[in-house]
């Protein structure tokens, strides 16, 4: 007989069934593999920037200004004569640490926020509650502008700004299951068993009310990402010469009738980066969704 | 039904008021002193001073708090550092034009998302609502400077169908519609891939319900099924839905205003940043809240009439 | 079944694939005009699936053969439009949920308008009054009025009567009714019952009648089909297959239904593995561990402008009762009538507004949160829904450990071996402990929370409709389960149900709630045997015995819905006066 298993191996089982789920995720439908493949290209691309980019992204050179596609210059060059490829895998960086910081901020801030207003309820969770939906009514990319045109900008103030943007998305998904869960019978039993709030909270609600925050986490990225490019489209990014891929639309849109390339590549570098999120958190949704799955 | 109205519009007051409140207090919390980010880095600390006194900063906060809050009831938000003149005029004379463009665009999106989201949900895992899913995604994934750069780059310089700016000169209806097609279509696809998702998920919730069944039990036809007994119910979560993305509407606006140099609140706000045109970003902010609030408003009014529920409580 | 008519429905060889897995298999049966036909069953058994079919109602991934004739009628071939014919016109339907069977965004009368409309000629105008006067045939009070509502605004009961309407509205063949009373209070199933009895003697109708609850099977049927894992197990009229039984499956399924009088004679509870009545009588001479006085829970009824309280639901009014050591008091009474609120009270799951629990000695109300934590570890709970109970995400060995571990009743060295003592005595197995809930049945789960429950070493065990999600078969195991740990451990158990059959077996004392007040306690001989009190005569009369030949409910009282027990704010209850009739045995007072 095989010694019962429990206890410090707990953490280790919900790990398990967590990557159960993504794993049905991904064999589910090939859209989400798709989104994953694309993420991981990118990141990758991210990350080796220094070693394959074929140019410096700084690098300017006047003869080449607003060249087209070519051989040299696979997606052409800037006004500048910079490489358009090289600054877009440089690019890359910046998008993606913004996005996964801001999230990783918010939800922190917005689980907590909403795991404790929902448990507890009452007159403190109206009112936290109503601030947020006050926030999350507020168009975000406005509250962003607004708040990076006030803070400066730089890398720590867009994140500060973006996850402030997200903290109330992350309180209202967080606290619905809570409020959901509270009333569910393990709840009552773990209070009629004698377990402490805290306990209850961080121990049962918290492991239940991961997936829909996960979930939440990798759509809000893609948000955070479109966030980040349309401020840096309106020029509320760090600043120049450093390459982001919003700056780089807005140059290219600034020539437009010039040169369509310089335009084009950054929007659809945008373009593929966020649908590459989007498709994953639809997945992952779809996985843990309730309605749809195939246990009874 | 009078009294549920009395207590959404009284509390749509009192949001009103705290988002007011918040605006205030979020510009001066924040670090960076208006009158420095007014003057700029290489201000001197008299000029700075002196553009304190003239923001009211020096006074006593609480005065500047009624200060404010008198203000924004009496309709004087204070006068542009930009233009000189007051800041209300500037916002009411660009209003239209943003309400038009989004309202258009909130059209289009409807007309296209529920019956696309029905479709789908109908259809469920066959090809109508892979297609759907697919085009609604890339709707959505897609920011909306993005979309109006490709949009530019096809139809106003690839085939000269509209013009590059859409400056509002042409105030014949013909010409009116020619400047907003592009920028509402930018915006209505968009906002039509929001509806179209979340028209799906209502409906497949509702037509897995009992009433659906007990409907298709008494033998009533599959398309009334649909139409009257699921999508009325579906209506429920796609208005609270469409409130809510109506922010995102707002946001993008800004975008879209900016690519097609179409004037506007995005446009305003874009050149006040530029400028440093501090009491200008105020009352955008006032503004923006006030058509939140609205919004909200009118969400929880339609909300109201859809769900017969809500009445009673 | 000899004679040249043909009978309304006749189901031959019918087999349900979804997926390839078959889960009903070569069925056949029929149903005659103006005749009952019953098919009962434990869940999984293909009951449902099988009354979805004849509709054909079933998802697309169904896959069905065989035939299905209506009249003569193959249903299997039809098309579409043809079927949706047949639906609502030649074959209706009623449902489980009442609540959520109506649609509710549309006014109730025109739901029943709809089924006419799309099956007969008639104008709008001839639809509507025919509905109308549907309306009064189902008895809705105030007919008229309430024609143009919206489902939220009827009870569960009321509801029941629109679907009834709407399936008889164009008089079909034949009407399938799929647990149509189970979700409905005793007194309300008597009354639903009793109209579709008297509406099918009118119309001549015939019906077929899902359903798990045997008395009921026994109040209506003409005949019974016993379904078990798709198949047809047992067929025969109501008279022999109750009086004579011949598969092994009904006779333990029968075995194991309670029937309420059953216990006359006799004092104590009674397994039933056991042939013979318990013996022990209420341990009056035990020492009490409990001591419910005047207990007061409120909650506030919000409304108005500014939602200001404007009134109150009395939950639990100035309930009094003690429970002592090994004794079973069970508190029955129907939705609403405050009993789980009582037991939840007891361990300040909500919270109570006046007077005292006196638990081992101390006030349970009067504590601090942390003296409260450690009182609670004495007194337990076991919920309903064993599928709510137990957290998802955590293995079922670490949830019977984590108890034990917080109030230092084990180390971790000791904790393993106790789990797996737990788990044997509530007859699982030591290696269950490694897996999560949802590998576990309905019934095994029940009994995890059990053990859980056990591994703190408590002396009083409130059960909360423990076993009233269970399937009969399971039910009757999980009881005797309980009655043994109750003599090993010397347990007390407050027993809240609204099963009064199964009541009637655990109990040594009942209490029957109504409006959040006790209106009648005693020893359950006495109680059940000798009710003083109206309402606990009511509902004693409505529960469906579950034998042919006693067919009670023709004379089901028709006694009001449950009323509120919502009061204006500045309500003061009356004073309750309690007679005791016979030694223990209180009723209250009329006024």
């Amino acid at each position: 007989m095989a010694p019962a298993r429990f206890g410090q191996s707990e953490l280790g089982a919900v790990a398990t069934m967590a990557w159960r789920a993504t794993a049905r995720a991904f064999r589910m439908n090939a859209t989400t593999s798709i989104g994953a493949i694309a993420l991981l290209i990118i990141v990758l691309s991210a990350l080796l920037a220094p070693w394959i980019a074929p140019y410096d992204p700084l690098e300017q050179n006047i003869l080449e200004s607003l060249q087209p596609s070519s051989a040299l210059h696979w997606l052409g060059t800037d006004y500048y004569g910079r490489d358009t490829l090289s600054r877009i895998l440089y690019g890359a960086r910046l998008s993606l640490l913004i996005g996964l910081l801001s999230i990783l901020l918010a939800v922190v801030v917005g689980t907590l926020i909403g795991l404790v207003s929902g448990y507890f309820g009452g007159k403190l969770d109206i009112v936290i509650m109503q601030v947020m939906d006050v926030i999350l009514a507020f168009p975000s990319l406005i509250l962003g502008l607004i708040l990076v045109a006030m803070l400066g900008a730089s890398v720590t103030n867009l994140i500060l700004a973006i996850a402030f943007t997200a903290i109330p998305a992350f309180a209202r998904i967080a606290r619905a299951p809570t409020i959901a869960l509270r009333e569910r019978e393990f709840v009552q039993a773990g209070r009629a068993l004698g377990y402490s709030d805290s306990r209850i909270m961080f121990r049962h609600l918290l492991p239940n009310i991961v997936p829909d925050v996960l979930v939440m986490a990798s759509l809000w990225m893609a948000t955070a990402v479109r966030v980040e490019a349309s401020l840096a489209f309106i020029g509320l990014s760090v600043a120049p010469p450093t390459p982001t891929w919003g700056g780089m639309v807005r140059e290219g849109f600034e020539n437009i009738l010039d040169s369509y390339a310089l335009a084009l590549f950054p929007s659809l570098a945008v373009l593929i980066l966020v649908l590459a999120l989007n498709l994953i958190g639809d997945g992952l949704r779809d996985a843990i969704d309730p309605n749809l799955r195939t246990e009874s | 039904m009078t009294a549920f109205i009395l207590k959404r519009i009284g509390f749509a007051v009192i949001t009103l008021f705290a988002v007011l409140t918040l605006v205030f207090f979020i510009v001066r919390v924040l670090p960076g002193d208006p009158a420095s980010v007014v003057l700029g880095d290489q201000a001197s600390a008299a000029s700075i001073e002196a553009m304190r006194q003239k923001l009211g900063l020096d006074q006593p906060m609480v005065f500047q708090y009624l200060d404010f809050l008198g203000g924004v009831v009496r309709g004087d938000w204070g006068v542009s550092m930009a233009t000189g003149r007051p800041v209300v005029a500037e916002v009411l004379n660009v209003l239209p034009y943003t309400i038009e463009l989004t309202v258009a665009a909130l059209i289009l999106g409807l007309a296209f998302g529920v019956p696309m989201g029905i479709w789908a949900a109908v259809n469920r895992n066959r090809i109508p609502d892979y297609l759907t899913r697919i085009v609604s995604l890339l709707g959505l994934s897609a920011p909306a400077f993005v979309s109006a750069v490709i949009l530019l780059l096809l139809f106003a310089i690839q085939f000269r169908w509209f013009p590059v700016i859409s400056s509002g000169q042409d105030t014949s209806l013909g010409g009116k519609l020619r400047d907003l097609a592009l920028p509402a279509v930018n915006l209505g696809l968009i906002m039509a891939a929001y509806i179209t998702r979340v028209t799906r998920s209502a409906m497949l919730e509702v037509l897995s319900q009992d009433y659906v069944r007990t409907a298709r039990a008494k033998g009533v036809p599959n398309n009334v099924v649909v139409w009257r007994h699921a999508f009325r119910n579906s209506l429920i979560p796609v208005v609270t839905v469409v409130g809510l993305y109506l922010g995102i509407l707002i946001g993008n606006s800004v975008l879209t205003e900016i690519v097609f140099n179409r004037p506007g609140l995005g446009k305003l706000i874009v050149g006040a940043l530029g400028q440093r045109d501090y009491t200008m970003l105020q009352g955008m902010m006032v503004i923006y809240t006030f058509i939140v609030v609205v919004v909200n408003l009118l969400t929880d009014l339609v909300y109201g009439l859809v769900d017969p529920r809500v009445q009673y409580r | 079944m000899t004679g040249t008519v043909e009978p309304v429905l006749a189901v031959d060889g019918l087999r349900i694939e979804f997926g390839g897995r078959s889960v009903v298999e070569d069925l056949s049966f029929s149903v005659d005009a103006g005749e009952t036909v019953a098919v009962v069953g434990e869940s999984g058994s293909g009951k449902s699936v099988t009354a979805l079919s004849i509709l054909r109602l079933l998802p697309s991934t169904a896959r069905m053969s065989g035939s299905i004739r209506l009249a003569g009628r193959d249903l299997l071939p039809l098309s579409e439009p043809q079927m949706r014919e047949v639906r609502g016109g030649q074959v209706s339907m009623i449902f489980q949920e009442p609540m959520t069977s109506l649609n509710p965004v549309l006014p109730v009368g025109f739901q029943v308008k709809e089924a006419l409309r799309y099956h007969s000629r008639g104008s709008d105008k001839d639809c509507e009054a025919e509905a109308l006067r549907l309306f009064d045939r189902v008895r809705i009070p105030d007919a008229k009025r309430r024609f143009n509502q919206h489902p939220h605004t009827f009870s569960g009961g009321m509801r029941q009567r629109v679907m009834i309407a709407m399936a008889l509205a164009c008089r079909p063949k034949l009407l399938i009714a799929d647990e149509p009373t189970t979700a409905l209070d005793v007194t309300v199933q008597a009354q639903i019952l009793d109209l579709l009895r008297d509406l099918q003697r009118e119309t001549g109708t015939a019906v077929l009648f899902i359903t798990h609850d045997m008395g009921v099977v026994a109040q209506i049927s003409d005949r019974v089909l016993v379904m078990r894992h798709g198949r047809l197990v047992e067929s025969g009229t109501a008279e022999s297959v109750f009086g004579a039984p011949r598969h092994p499956y009904t006779k333990m399924l029968l075995a194991a239904v309670p029937r309420l009088g059953d216990m006359a004679g006799s004092t104590g509870p009674r397994r039933f593995g056991e042939a013979a009545a318990g013996t022990k009588a209420p341990k009056l001479e035990r020492k009490p561990i409990l001591e419910v006085r005047d207990l007061v829970t409120r909650f506030p009824v919000k409304g108005g402008f500014f939602n200001r309280t404007v009134g109150n639901v009395h939950a639990v009014e100035r309930v009094s009762f003690t429970v002592r050591e090994g004794e079973t008091l069970a508190l029955v009474g129907e939705s609403g009538c405050g009993k789980s609120t009582t037991g939840r009270s007891i361990l300040r799951l909500v919270e109570p507004a006046a007077g005292s629990v006196r638990f081992d000695g101390e006030d349970i109300l009067k504590l601090d949160k942390r003296a409260l934590q450690a009182a609670r570890r004495k007194i337990q709970m076991i919920f309903q829904d064993p599928f709510g109970s137990l957290d998802p995400r955590q293995t079922v060995g670490s949830a019977i450990a984590e108890p034990m571990l917080l109030h230092g009743i084990a180390n971790k060295r000791e904790v393993r071996d106790k789990v797996a003592y737990l788990l044997q005595r509530v007859g699982l197995e030591p290696v269950h402990a490694t897996r999560f809930p949802h590998e576990f049945s309905g019934g095994q789960r029940q009994r995890l929370c059990i053990a859980r429950a056990l591994a703190l070493q408590p002396k009083l065990v409130i059960a909360d409709e423990a076993v009233s999600a269970l399937d009969v078969s399971i039910k009757a195991q999980v009881i005797d389960l309980l009655l043994d740990l109750q003599d090993e451990f010397n347990l007390a158990y407050l027993f809240i149900s609204h099963d009064m059959a199964v009541v009637e077996r655990v109990s040594h004392r009942v209490a029957v709630m109504y409006l959040g007040e006790i209106v009648e306690i005693g020893p359950r001989a006495d109680v059940i045997g000798n009710p003083r009190h109206d309402y606990t005569r009511r509902l004693l009369a409505a529960v469906p015995v579950p034998d042919p030949r006693r067919r009670t409910l023709d004379r089901a009282p028709l006694g009001e819905e449950l009323r509120s027990p919502i009061r204006p704010l500045n309500h003061t209850p009356d004073a309750r006066n309690f007679i005791e009739v016979t030694p223990g045995h209180f009723v209250q007072a009329s006024v």
